[in-house]
């Protein structure tokens, strides 16, 4: 019974690195890489999966929210909405640089 | 390597063969799942459980050793997702638990493999450590991969 401590206190160990890990988020896309003009696509769908997918589907397929593939919207569009919300959606859900990340994410997916 | 461009040459790798990373990390934790499943099943036959199976033998503990170590390898590519490029979020209480179970998985499993290497442990010991460590499996794919099938779509 006493020589269980060590698997326990590795297997703590472990679960703290992990956690630490994951806090740290080392190769979490910047915002230079694959920067359009505005915002970076890849970056925009990690924030689009966090902050959008709940309700416009994990691939912006639809769902509670309107889908957005193939829906031919345009960065105007997409930004304003995002500001002023619309029916269900706050405004302002994401702002920044998340916001110019996430519309260049949803028109590269709108583009039919 | 750049930093930045680890995500996209992940992305380019798991989008090779399927239609998105979400979609790549929701068959690969299947898998580890179903593995998870067989390791359960064979470890309950080398304790003489589960005899309505009418299976067992020599082949047993085999299946058992390499069903781990494929559900291992199943598991890196989706954790190394997670940990380093998504990382811990809480956005809400699907994310938050999965983020915790997840955050437990190789601590369980380390632990795991070193209990199966000590014989002078109690003999609850490793049963307990093999049904800690499906569980915690179990509910990573529940609060993931069975979200996704259910809520996005049922397709690679």
């Amino acid at each position: 019974m006493g020589r269980l401590w060590r698997p326990v206190l590795v297997g703590a160990a472990i679960v703290v690195m992990t956690f630490l890990l994951a806090q740290w988020v080392p190769f979490e896309p910047s915002t230079t890489a694959t920067a359009t003009a505005d915002g970076d696509v890849t970056r925009g769908e990690l924030v689009f999966e966090r902050e959008c997918a709940a309700c416009h589907g994990a691939a912006g397929e639809g769902g509670a929210g309107p889908r957005l593939v193939g829906s031919g919207l345009d960065a105007d569009t997409v930004a304003e909405t995002i500001r002023q919300g619309a029916g269900i959606m706050p405004p302002g859900l994401v702002t920044g640089q998340d916001e110019a990340d996430v519309v260049a994410y949803v028109v590269s997916i709108a583009t039919p | 390597m750049p930093l930045a461009d680890v995500n996209e040459t992940y992305t380019d790798l798991m989008t090779a063969v399927f239609s998105s990373t979400i979609a790549a990390k929701a068959w690969l934790a299947t898998a580890a799942v179903v593995l998870a499943l067989v390791q359960v099943t064979t470890a309950s036959r080398m304790y003489g459980k589960l005899a309505f199976l009418r299976f067992g033998g020599s082949w047993v503990a085999p299946v058992h050793r390499w069903s781990g170590r494929l559900a291992f390898l199943c598991t890196l590519p989706v954790f190394f997702h997670c940990v380093t490029i998504l990382g811990f979020q809480t956005p809400g209480a699907r994310v938050a638990v999965h983020g915790l179970a997840g955050t437990f998985v190789y601590g369980v499993f380390a632990a795991k493999v070193l209990i199966v290497r000590d014989r002078a442990l109690p003999g609850w010991a490793l049963p307990a450590a093999g049904i800690t460590m499906a569980s915690t499996l179990g509910l990573i794919w529940a609060t993931s991969s069975l979200w996704y099938f259910t809520t996005v779509e049922l397709g690679f």
